[in-house]
């Protein structure tokens, strides 16, 4: 049995945000947007973490984008999804529906 | 803040992590993050950083242990050679606690250089398991002078001494490895001669070893020299200073003409490791010559006279060793399509 590239919950997390985020997905967007829609407190160091894993196993590339001011000079680094990245999401979307289904206890709202 | 930041910003060079998340970061500042906010980032990026590195690397990381440890096993193997100095005595703090922490950050210097790929990382896996290491063999009486420091206070300096001791390794060892490692995007600025220096005693440590085994050869024969014709009796004098000044300038020459691909590095790695060689021989005179002389004058110009010849053997080195290098650009006798000029 070929060994399956899984996401984990904080990369699905990661991945879904990059997609929203479309052209303008670099670190700052992407750890408000997931702190805005999971109420979570997210460190940008396992955010960048997360990503350079992403990035090893071809789920994300990035590019540098131009360095301002207030930034220190530094320049943004831009990730966007592959297409193995998308296929990947959609597989785990369609396990994560597998397992949803059937399930009385989880249907019929937020108890 | 802004210092804190630059800080903050060479750190993470050092680590190896993405400069564009400092970016990020000061981004964040600008908008009205506290500094706390900051740090905490900064120390969970590190963190992060340190441990993903660790668990991506196992086998480098058990490498970098197994370095540390036999560079740790050296170490006590040489610190048990010299005079123990009592626990809480002006010695075990004025001068066995600095050097403890140059003996670790040697240490840590060294697991960095040779985990190059990973230097931070790799020094803080060995770190963990020293610190593993020295907590479990002296856990029965780390616990009792806890439990006595409690109800006793006289027993607390004990307790102070080895939390000291936890603190200065720490310190040293992380000092060592983040000076080692190099950040991984390279500077546009030029380097300075020094960085040059270190450089190429890095790319040639064989040579490098060669160099300072050469070094100690002509400085043991002229030892015996002057042993042999009992030219002690002339140190004191201003020709023995000479004649001090003359031999190390020959071994410099020495050095630097028969390693003429690197003079300079190679006379300079010399130089340090002969230092510190005497420095292990003299280490009980210098440090009496020091204590005596914080708050008895007389003492100073002994001091300083002991002081002096060590100047005099780096000046004497340094000076043969630059007389002994030629200028890479200049060949003895330049070679035009086949003809000599």
């Amino acid at each position: 049995m070929p060994k399956a590239n899984y996401l984990g919950e904080f990369e699905l997390l990661v991945m879904l945000t990059v997609i929203r985020l479309g052209d303008g997905a670099y670190g700052v967007p992407i750890s408000r947007e997931i702190e805005q829609r999971t109420g979570r407190d997210v460190a940008f160091g396992t955010v960048y973490a997360t990503l350079e894993r992403l990035q090893k196993k071809g789920f994300v590339r990035s590019n540098l984008g131009d360095a301002t001011p207030e930034r220190g000079g530094r320049a943004k680094r831009y990730f966007r999804v592959t297409g193995a990245g998308l296929r990947i999401v959609r597989e785990t979307k369609q396990s994560l529906i597998g397992l949803w289904q059937g399930l009385p206890e989880l249907e019929g709202g937020m108890a | 803040m802004r210092r804190s930041h630059a800080a903050a910003n060479w750190l993470l060079e050092r680590l190896g992590l993405d400069v564009a998340l400092a970016g990020d970061l000061l981004e964040e500042c600008a908008r009205g993050r506290s500094t706390f906010w900051y740090w905490r980032q900064m120390l969970i990026a590190v963190l992060t950083g340190i441990w993903g590195a660790i668990r991506d690397h196992k086998l480098l990381a058990l490498r970098a242990i197994a370095t540390g440890f036999a560079i740790e096993f050296l170490l006590i193997f040489l610190w048990q050679l010299t005079p123990d100095a009592p626990l809480l005595s002006v010695e075990f703090w004025l001068v066995g606690m600095p050097t403890t922490l140059l003996a670790h950050a040697a240490t840590g210097w060294i697991v960095a250089r040779t985990h190059r790929a990973h230097p931070v990382p790799m020094v803080s896996a060995f770190l963990v398991c020293l610190l593993l290491w020295y907590v479990s063999r002296t856990f029965s009486a780390a616990r009792t002078i806890l439990a006595v420091s409690l109800n006793q206070p006289e027993a607390r300096p004990y307790l102070a001494a080895y939390l000291a001791t936890i603190f200065v390794t720490t310190i040293g060892l992380l000092g060592g490895g983040i000076l080692a490692a190099r950040p991984k995007e390279p500077a546009s600025t030029p380097k300075p001669e020094l960085t040059g220096i270190w450089a190429a005693i890095g790319e040639h440590k064989l040579l490098a070893l060669r160099a300072i085994a050469a070094g100690f050869a002509v400085n043991f024969l002229f030892i015996l020299l002057w042993n042999t014709f009992h030219l002690d009796m002339l140190l004191n004098h201003a020709i023995g200073w000479l004649a001090d000044l003359l031999s190390q300038a020959v071994t410099g020459w020495a050095v630097a003409r028969t390693r003429r691909a690197q003079p300079i590095p190679t006379v300079l790695a010399f130089v340090v490791c002969l230092l510190l060689w005497n420095l292990y021989l003299d280490f009980s005179t210098v440090n009496m010559l020091l204590v005596d002389s914080i708050d008895q004058p007389r003492f100073r110009p002994y001091l300083a006279s002991h002081l002096a010849r060590y100047l005099v053997a780096i000046i004497g080195i340094l000076a043969g060793g630059i007389l002994g290098a030629r200028p890479k650009g200049r060949p003895s006798a330049l070679k035009i399509d086949g003809e000599v000029a």
